[in-house]
């Protein structure tokens, strides 16, 4: 939510939007043992901020703000700090920066085009095989940590969409209308609504890990190339999952 | 407190007994007095607690930092970790000798100070470095004489060797033998030219013949070095990189130098680092002597801002941020661009050299995980 809006909501953890200045102020007052996370631009992210708390740094532009990641990298040795970075063109130049400087990335993905999903597919090879990429790379990590390890978890919550457990508050204090509809039973009611309604989630082989996520908000969504992208993961998790068995293997 | 060490190169004399004519610092009859060290130990110290860190990495290197004597480093041994103690602090420190003017009145310092532990310089084949009467051949005899007795006396040595238009035309092999079998050395860390200060001789090598060498040595170390133990950087990190294992890349592939280093001289001028401060002071960040803090003066220093700006501006001007080695290099070394191009805002001219050894690291990397059973190939997620 906007710092702003804070003593608005007493109960719970809050992650504090601060978009300027005078928003910094105010994400100051808010007691720190409150605080998740601040959800800030590049350009103020070297600011003052409450001890402790952590920082998603939101690049929305993502092929003009990348390069000032460069500045402020050093952070992540005061403090948590991840990257979000819009599912728009520059997406993989972006994350290739962050992943080269070994932020956590988050990709904020909301029924990405043909041409972005081509770039996702880059930030997964660079994600899987660059030797240097050691922080996680949302949503890629839970998907492969769902494959491997059973975790419970869907698009919805690895990219902290899920309602049930992140609500976002908009500019105005109410809620936002680009998120999903603040309805702790929205994501099983949407994908059981597609499933119905014979959408290709009823036969997708990725809809334990989807749950209808890139079918929300226009359900007439196309998926096959996204579709291709998690089955690139997939391909992957087979690899992994084949060295870890010759590993268990070799142990005994 | 950021838990980062601080690193700091100290350049206490600018004094030297050798003559190599390629040496990019303007030498002076200059030292670091005892008392001045107080004031740099105070400073260092300062700077820490305003950094927040407690662990201090100091670089010693000249000028030739033996010139000083052993008296001198026992008492700045003694008095800096006195001052460090006193405020919970620590200091941690790494020398950087010709050897030139090694004898066993060294080794209880070295011991002591440097944790038995002594970084040296020396090319193959020997063109450039010489004594005062000339000598380049008498250079090496000296200096191969030295290295023995350094480790005859259980000191560990390791070798900084400079490339340079001659190293191009010997054999790889006759190059890596004459470090590990001549001079015993199983520590190694090759370097690439660049033309900087009063030298000559050390001009930037070109592309194709530089990345040839380069590989066959690669390809020597891997046959006849990688099994023994001899550690040869930045290969030896490359392939700690490519293997999924923690890699300390050199300095010139770090993200932002000009965030992890900074070098102060005999005179007190601080610059990025050694290959900057006595040779460049357009690019200095201030005099240590004239300022208010360290801290102060690295905060307000337009000059540090500018290299600390220039990765970001190779984002936007380069193809960097397009490169698959982008998390490898981050544009290169500012001082070889420098040099080779007369500004610090261009990638590194050695990038092609340099992306022909990130693709052969990775493959030789992928091909030794393959060679490996599998409990050692695997690591969960």
């Amino acid at each position: 939510m906007p710092a702003g809006w804070a003593p608005e909501h007493p109960v719970g953890q809050l992650v504090l939007r601060v978009t300027c200045a005078e928003e910094a102020a105010l994400a100051d007052a808010v007691p720190s043992e409150r605080v998740a996370w601040i959800e800030t631009t590049v350009a103020l992210a070297a600011g003052e901020w409450p001890a402790e708390a952590g920082l998603d740094v939101v690049l929305a532009d993502p092929a003009r703000d990348a390069p000032l990641l460069y500045d402020i990298a050093r952070l992540r040795h005061e403090r948590p700090m991840r990257v979000t970075i819009e599912g728009v063109p520059g997406v993989a130049t972006a994350a290739r920066v962050a992943m080269a400087l070994q932020l956590p990335v988050r990709l904020r993905l909301q029924q990405p085009t043909e041409a972005t999903i081509a770039e996702l597919a880059a930030v997964l090879e660079g994600y899987l095989h660059d030797p240097q990429a050691t922080a996680p790379v949302e949503f890629f990590h839970s998907a492969l940590a769902r494959r491997l390890h059973g975790t419970p978890l869907t698009l919805w919550t690895a990219l902290e969409r899920d309602p049930a457990v992140h609500r976002r508050v908009a500019d105005d204090g109410g809620p936002d209308p680009r998120a999903p509809p603040q309805d702790d039973g929205f994501v099983a009611a949407h994908l059981a609504r597609l499933v119905a309604d014979g959408a290709e989630c009823a036969r997708c082989r990725f809809r334990g890990l989807c749950a209808g996520y890139f079918k929300w908000p226009d359900s007439s969504y196309e998926c096959a190339p996204v579709v291709g992208l998690l089955g690139q993961l997939d391909a992957a998790a087979n690899v992994l999952e084949r060295d870890l068995a010759d590993s268990a293997d070799g142990a005994r | 407190m950021s838990g980062r060490p601080l690193s700091l190169i100290l350049l206490p004399t600018l004094d030297c007994n050798v003559a190599c004519d390629y040496c990019f610092e303007e030498k002076a009859r200059l030292s670091l007095a005892r008392d001045q060290l107080d004031a740099v130990t105070s400073a260092i110290l300062d700077h820490m607690a305003a950094q927040g860190t407690t662990r201090a990495e100091l670089y010693w290197q000249g000028g030739e930092v033996l010139l000083l004597g052993p008296a001198w480093f026992e008492h700045a041994h003694a008095s800096m970790a006195r001052a460090a103690a006193e405020r919970g602090l620590s200091l941690h420190h790494s020398i950087q000798t010709n050897l030139i003017g090694y004898g066993p009145q060294w080794d209880p310092v070295l011991r002591e100070m440097f944790d038995g532990s002594l970084g040296t310089s020396m090319d193959f084949p020997n063109d450039h470095r010489r004594l005062k009467n000339g000598s380049t051949a008498r250079y090496t005899e000296v200096w191969l004489r030295s290295v023995r007795r350094a480790r005859e006396a259980g000191l560990a040595v390791g070798v900084i060797a400079v490339l340079h238009a001659g190293s191009l035309g010997v054999s790889a092999r006759d190059f890596l033998s004459f470090y590990t079998q001549e001079a015993g050395i199983d520590d190694l860390q090759v370097n690439l030219p660049f033309p900087g200060g009063p030298g000559t001789g050390g001009d930037t090598l070109r592309t194709e013949p530089l990345t040839r060498f380069l590989l066959d040595l690669l390809d020597v170390w891997m046959q006849e070095g990688f099994d023994r133990g001899v550690k040869l950087s930045p290969f030896d990190a490359l392939f700690d990189a490519f293997s999924g294992r923690e890699a300390r890349l050199p300095c010139i592939w770090q993200p932002n130098c000009a965030n992890e280093f900074a070098a102060i001289d005999a005179r007190g001028n601080v610059a990025l680092c050694d290959c900057w401060v006595t040779s460049y002071p357009e690019h200095r960040f201030g005099n240590f002597f004239r300022a208010k803090s360290l801290s102060q003066m690295l905060g307000a220093s337009p000059a540090r801002q500018a290299f600390l700006d220039r990765p970001k501006h190779l984002m936007q001007h380069e193809d960097c941020a397009r490169c698959p080695h982008l998390s490898l290099c981050h544009g290169g070394c500012p001082v070889r661009t420098f040099a080779a191009t007369g500004t610090i805002l261009a990638k590194d001219p050695y990038c092609e050299v340099y992306k022909a050894l990130f693709a052969r690291c990775r493959e030789l990397a992928a091909e030794a995980v393959q060679r490996r059973p599998p409990r050692a190939r695997a690591r969960p997620v």
